[in-house]
């Protein structure tokens, strides 16, 4: 009916010229056929028809607009039967986005780096996730986010005393075949309760709000293929379980003022479920942005707070008489942590020009053993782990050369990043500049295909040499 | 010279008011909201906020639901034009990305949007002045032809 109803105020539409387009042309043809007048009765003869011709155009502009009053009649029977303006109706939209990879890491071999970063030209699946974005009521929706991932089959599980890899290769017992399982990360799943722009909270677990990468997080959206060490080393906890109240203001207009802060678990090996220690971890997230036409700037910062702890559990009596069992926790780890990020974000016609720093002090209350960097093994010389400070931070720059423009656009970005990474200052060997370059082509707003190459240092350490890397990536969004 | 001035006076007042009194078009864009709404006006940085879902409430109060108008119609290009200030390929670009970092959709959208305002409440929308019907919508703004 709706439709009919727009299909019929077209074709009245388009009723109203062809009939005064008619008039014209009936006049023209009338005059062109009419035969040559000759004297009175000629003339009367012409005007006898003129006025029945007259009569006729008048009859149809009459029909014309006894039509449109049908029309617009009926058109207002149906608001009027729609009733009462109906509420907010519940939505649910699901979609997502994945990464093709194909890259080397070009290291010498008599490099420790070497049997413990990917050596070979590969392929692979870096991304798959998906989304369930529900919107319940006006105030009132839940996001769900999935990363679908390969691991942890094939990952490295141990290198000392001897090597071993994890499988998780199993046969399906009704055909025989051997199946070979992923895994999935929750990366977030959350409610969000906003009856106010200023003023909204959500619960459950969410990404940390700091930083620009980490809020961009999909490949279709960053730059670059790499992720950045400050995210790989997880200066600040990348997701956090817990409750986050925030808001936003509107100082100017397209401007935007943005808080938020976090009560969480902080981090810990079960923090996604539960809590090993009743500290609470607290954060607060500032951000001031401007979105003009042309020009765009925005400044951030987050601070976080918080202790991590670890804890064995092994059976042991108590009571007066020794005799009541009880499993006993003892403290392995625990340490308190001050961190916190800054970021800035620079937009000038096509330019963009981005920027995060990131950093964070551990101080330990019960050391555990010191682990070696990147193989995660305990050191063999058995000295505990001391509270150290670490930093992260990069500037990425890049130009946006639109190819065709309109609705077909296309366009090419050139990047450069530059990033300096301290893993912590006990161990300055590790310091490590890495300088990335590349070209992203986006056909459509769906697909960007990258290629990029880096270029890692890590000029204090002695005995592992420059590494390079290059790579190509398919993201698409669907 | 009284004569003079006089036609002086009346040819000021005639300039000065002619860009007032420009003639409405049947291209110009209204843009509607339900009747139960209390929004009386809004600015066009307001809508583009909205329609970009970067604010879900008005500034004097009440939440907002973008309807817009079907992708590829003349009213939903000239809105863009006029009021987000992109192209077709930049709103899917800039949708796709408040997906992945926000998930947040884009407004719904309607063949006859002017329908969609009526039905539902805090609705805000869009249509050309000869599609409008006194009764069914509050004007709030209007943005007009060319």
């Amino acid at each position: 009916m709706l439709l009919f109803l727009a299909g019929g105020t077209a074709v009245a539409q388009e009723i109203a010229p062809a009939s005064e387009s008619g008039e014209e042309d009936a006049s023209t043809e009338s005059a062109q056929s009419a035969p040559v007048p000759s004297g009175d009765s000629g003339d009367s003869r012409v005007e006898a028809q003129q006025e029945a011709q007259q009569k006729e155009i008048e009859q149809l502009r009459a029909d014309l607009e006894d039509l449109r009053a049908r029309m617009d009649e009926e058109d207002e029977i149906d608001f009027d039967e729609m009733g009462a303006s109906s509420e907010f109706e519940p939505s649910l939209d699901v979609y997502g986005f994945m990464a093709f990879y194909a890259g080397k890491w070009f290291i010498q071999e008599e490099d420790v780096m070497y049997g413990i970063m990917q050596n070979k030209f590969t392929f692979g699946i870096t991304d798959l996730n998906i989304y369930f974005s529900g919107h319940l009521t006006e105030t009132i929706s839940s996001l769900v986010e999935l990363r679908f991932t390969f691991l942890p089959n094939g990952a490295d599980a141990s290198f000392i005393p001897s090597y071993e890899r994890v499988d998780n290769t199993y046969m399906d017992n009704s055909t025989s075949e051997e199946l070979t399982l992923g895994g999935v990360i929750i990366e977030r799943a959350k409610m969000t309760w906003q009856p106010y722009d200023f003023f909204g909270v959500s619960a459950g677990r969410f990404l940390t709000p700091f930083g620009i990468w980490n809020i961009d997080h999909g490949a279709p959206v960053v730059i670059p293929i790499n992720k950045p060490y400050l995210m790989l080393r997880h200066t600040l906890p990348l997701n956090q379980t817990g409750l986050v109240v925030h808001g936003r203001f509107f100082p100017a207009a397209s401007t935007y003022f943005d808080y938020a802060v976090t009560l969480s678990n902080g981090r810990g090996p079960t923090e996604e479920i539960y809590d090993l220690d009743d500290n609470k971890a607290v954060g607060l997230r500032l951000r001031l942005s401007y979105e003009g036409q042309d020009v765009g700037f925005a400044v951030g910062a987050y601070g976080f707070f918080g202790h991590t702890t670890d804890v064995t559990k092994a059976p042991g009596f108590a009571g007066e008489d020794g005799t009541t069992l009880t499993i006993v926790e003892e403290i392995t780890e625990r340490y308190q942590e001050l961190a916190g990020s800054a970021d800035i974000l620079f937009r000038l016609w096509n330019f963009r020009l981005q920027s995060e720093v990131a950093g964070g002090y551990l101080k330990y209350r019960v050391r555990p053993l010191v682990v070696l960097p990147i193989v995660n093994v305990e050191s063999p010389s058995g000295e505990y782990q001391p509270d150290f400070l670490r930093y992260s931070l990069y500037v990425l720059a890049a130009y946006e050369i639109p190819i065709v423009s309109g609705d077909d656009a296309m366009s090419l970005t050139p990047f450069v990043m530059v990033e300096y990474d301290v893993m912590y200052d006990s161990l300055p060997e590790y310091d490590t500049w890495i300088y990335r370059g590349g070209l992203n082509f986006r056909p459509n707003s769906f697909v960007v295909l990258k290629a990029a190459c880096s270029y890692v240092r890590l000029p204090d350490a002695p005995n592992i040499a420059d590494i390079w890397t290059l790579a190509g990536q398919v993201a698409l969004t669907f | 010279m009284t004569r003079l001035a006089s036609v002086v006076t009346v040819l000021a007042f005639v300039l000065a008011v002619a860009p007032v009194a420009r003639a409405e078009s049947p291209r110009d864009i209204l843009v509607v909201v339900n009747r139960a709404s209390t929004v009386d006006s809004v600015t066009i940085d307001e809508l583009r906020d909205v329609f970009l879902k970067k604010r879900a409430s008005w500034r004097s109060g009440g939440k907002t639901t973008p309807v817009n108008a079907s992708e590829g119609s003349s009213l939903r290009e000239d809105f863009r034009k006029r009021v987000l200030n992109m192209s077709s390929s930049a709103e899917k670009s800039y949708w796709q990305k408040r997906k992945i970092k926000a998930g947040e959709s884009r407004p719904a959208e309607f063949e006859n949007t002017l329908r969609a305002v009526f039905k539902l409440r805090g609705a805000v929308s869009y249509v050309y002045r000869s599609q409008f019907k006194e009764g069914t919508a509050r004007v709030v703004l209007v943005l007009p032809a060319g």
